[in-house]
């Protein structure tokens, strides 16, 4: 049978729900954008617009859970890539927004500039665990201008081709990404149906609805762009200092949200990706090595399968600086837990420093780490071919198997994860060969994948379409 | 002076009982007690306890926070009777403190801020999304030593920058330095906008401030 883990009961889970309708109810979200709360009054929530403070009556959050979508796909422009939700399979989604890149051999780190988010977004292309884009660096290049944010975008589709999910700051910024959206993907009708983009939306906690990106958000109504919610409400800082109230503000926030968007464009697909996380009790900063990230990881993808929403699942990070002992077991630990609870995302490989910091060597580990957790999932075959008693009765007692057919048929099946991590050579050779370190092969390995990988090529005419929407961005504003 | 109120004046704050340091702070108003004396003698030794464990690993941060904010409960009772006296306790410098205009995010610039009054400066917090004429303003008024510039996005980093040249156009910044703080700020940004000082958490920001003070 598959491998599932629970780590919360069914009543349990009924109790994050009814408690979340309690909040909602009577303390509420403060929805900072005017247009949000106008959306949500007309939807029959309970607005004060002096405080700002909406609550929420029970029919509007059954309803909004009611019409939220159970069963879409997410598209690239890869042919052939699709990434049906609740069907079972999981990939991965890059970590995102580190501000600086660290040798994993030196432990220097630099500042990430263009060229640095340029090869992230190439190398997440190139790894087929990865299906998601995230901007792995902060890319502050594109914050400047429009002109920048539009040549931000038209490099990132051409250079990433599966599902991209990413976040505009104001209503105009979403503008010209409809513009370049429409344009790679072949018109609205067409990102409406093929859903290339998802938006990440990030209530602010404790229980705030921010205006600016609500307000970016609310502009892609009528294009059928995915909303993927994610609050981050931080346990003893942003939220309250236990994991089940953490996860209960995380589940009110991830509410709200949905009942604004339902209630702006009934039936928009919904990730449901609430990110609860431990504050480092020494400094307060998020480092993700907490291992009680992996039962919230999972916690968060019960709570969605109770919904029956798509999930998108954070287990942590690492608070470590450079790849090696420290950053594996932690990652390793949170993912192997999430991944036992089946969602369909998890967020996300190749970041340390409480993800402020980007590392090639982490993520292929984490990409390994990913390939290891996802054949626990698929657990122990039991179906009738498997038992080999008619081998065993063969061989008999004193035997070996090596020279059945079911032994090659069965290493071939793939029932055993061969890792391409695994050292086959003696310990002479390895010894003849320098004594290379996992690290050092892992730096070689991703140097040559940056240097030889090429991205999927936009067609000649999109690519002549970006470059005037780039000109025209930079003239008009 | 009772030895005993001052040992509990200590224990309040290692504690972080802000109540239990209030009224141990009436009590010594009541029993004639140089206010003085209390926050120095009595206050302050807790204060450097719990700084101490807290640099050991011993004591985490919100313990930190519940004795600094029990620390502000007893200052706010003692200097008003310290003024009455004409004395004063020993301030570390002036500091003013805001998220910056765009930016809703609160808890590093707060923690900063707490950690900067348990530290003996004094504190003039903001709050969020704060204009910079706002920010200049109170500089201005209260004579700021150090201004704090936090921000939690790359949208709203921006306005640390716009911040600073205000402060430059005005000629502020020779008595004023400025700290920036958040999480895209890097070291590469501190220099591009000219800041005096950054740090990447709360405790850290104390250092720089300090640090900042002495090299003025």
């Amino acid at each position: 049978m598959e491998t599932a883990l629970r780590v919360l009961s069914d009543a349990e889970l009924i109790q994050v729900h009814e408690r979340s309708m309690s909040v909602l109810a009577t303390t509420g979200v403060r929805v900072d954008s005017a247009k949000a709360r106008k959306i949500l009054k007309s939807a029959g929530a309970d607005v004060d617009n002096k405080t700002k403070i909406v609550r929420f009556p029970r029919s509007i959050i059954e309803e909004a859970l009611r019409i939220a979508p159970t069963k879409f796909s997410l598209g690239g422009r890869r042919p052939g890539w699709e990434f049906k939700v609740n069907d079972g399979k999981c990939t991965l989604l890059a970590d995102g927004a580190a501000t600086y890149v660290i040798d994993g051999l030196t432990g220097d780190r630099r500042v990430a500039g263009f060229t640095d988010w340029l090869d992230a977004t190439r190398m997440i292309d190139s790894l087929d665990e990865i299906g998601v884009y995230w901007s792995m660096v902060e890319p502050t290049f594109a914050a400047d201008s429009i002109g920048n944010f539009v040549m931000y975008w038209r490099n990132m589709v051409r250079n990433f081709s599966k599902h991209i999910q990413d976040v505009t700051h104001t209503p105009e910024e979403t503008r010209w990404m409809l513009e370049v959206l429409g344009t790679v993907y072949g018109g609205r009708d067409e990102v409406c149906r093929t859903h290339p983009m998802s938006f990440l939306l990030t209530p602010a906690s404790p229980l705030v609805l921010e205006g600016p990106h609500t307000d970016a958000f609310l502009e892609t109504v009528g294009w059928g762009i995915p909303a993927a919610i994610m609050p981050m409400p931080m346990m003893g800082g942003t939220a309250p200092a236990t994991l089940i109230s953490t996860l209960l503000v995380a589940n009110c926030e991830t509410l709200a949200m949905l009942c604004l968007v339902q209630a702006a464009a009934p039936g928009t697909p919904i990730i449901y990706a609430p990110c609860p996380s431990i504050m480092d009790p020494h400094t307060g900063r998020f480092t993700g090595s907490e291992v009680e990230h992996g039962l919230l990881g999972a916690a968060v993808t019960e709570m969605a399968r109770f919904y029956k929403l798509p999930v998108e699942a954070s287990a942590g990070s690492s608070g470590h600086y450079i790849p090696g002992v420290r950053t594996s077991y932690e990652r390793a630990m949170n993912w192997a837990v999430s991944i036992l609870a089946w969602p369909d995302l998890l967020v996300g490989p190749g970041q340390l420093g409480g993800s402020m910091f980007l590392s090639y060597e982490q993520l292929l580990i984490d990409v390994e780490i990913f390939r290891r957790s996802d054949r626990l999932s698929d657990g122990i075959n039991t179906g009738t071919e498997e038992w080999l008693e008619v081998d065993l009765a063969a061989v008999g007692p004193g035997g070996n198997f090596l020279s059945r057919k079911s032994t090659r048929k069965a290493l071939r099946s793939g029932e055993v994860y061969i890792s391409d991590f695994y050292d086959i050579r003696t310990y002479e050779a390895w010894q003849a060969s320098g004594k290379p370190s996992l690290l050092q092969e892992l730096n070689e390995w991703a140097r040559e994948i940056l240097s030889t990988y090429q991205p999927l090529p936009l067609d000649p005419e999109v690519e002549k379409e970006l470059e005037k929407i780039e000109q025209r961005a930079r003239k008009e504003t | 002076m009772s030895e005993e109120l001052l040992k509990a004046m200590a224990q309040s704050i290692i504690d972080g009982e802000a109540e239990v340091a209030m009224d141990l702070a009436k009590q010594a108003i009541e029993a004639g007690m140089n206010p003085l004396d209390a926050i120095t003698k009595g206050y302050m030794p807790g204060v450097n306890e719990v700084g101490d464990s807290f640099a050991c690993g011993n004591v985490f941060l919100p313990e930190l926070v519940m004795a600094g904010e029990a620390m502000k409960a007893a200052i706010a009772v003692l200097e008003p009777e310290l003024k009455k006296a004409g004395a004063s306790r020993e301030i570390l410098g002036k500091v003013v403190l805001a998220t910056v205009e765009g930016d809703i995010h609160e808890i590093g610039k707060s923690l900063v801020g707490t950690m900067l009054t348990a530290a003996g400066f004094e504190v003039y917090d903001l709050g969020v999304n704060v204009s910079a004429e706002k920010i200049i303003a109170k500089a201005e008024e209260v004579g700021a030593d150090i201004v704090g510039l936090s921000a939690l996005l790359t949208t709203t980093m921006v306005r640390q920058k716009e911040v600073i040249e205000a402060m430059d156009k005005k000629g502020l910044r020779k008595k004023t330095r400025v700290m920036v703080g958040g999480a895209p700020v890097t070291t590469d940004w501190v220099q591009r906008i000219e800041a005096d000082g950054y740090s990447e958490d709360a405790v850290s920001a104390v250092h720089m401030a300090k640090n900042l003070i002495k090299g003025s």
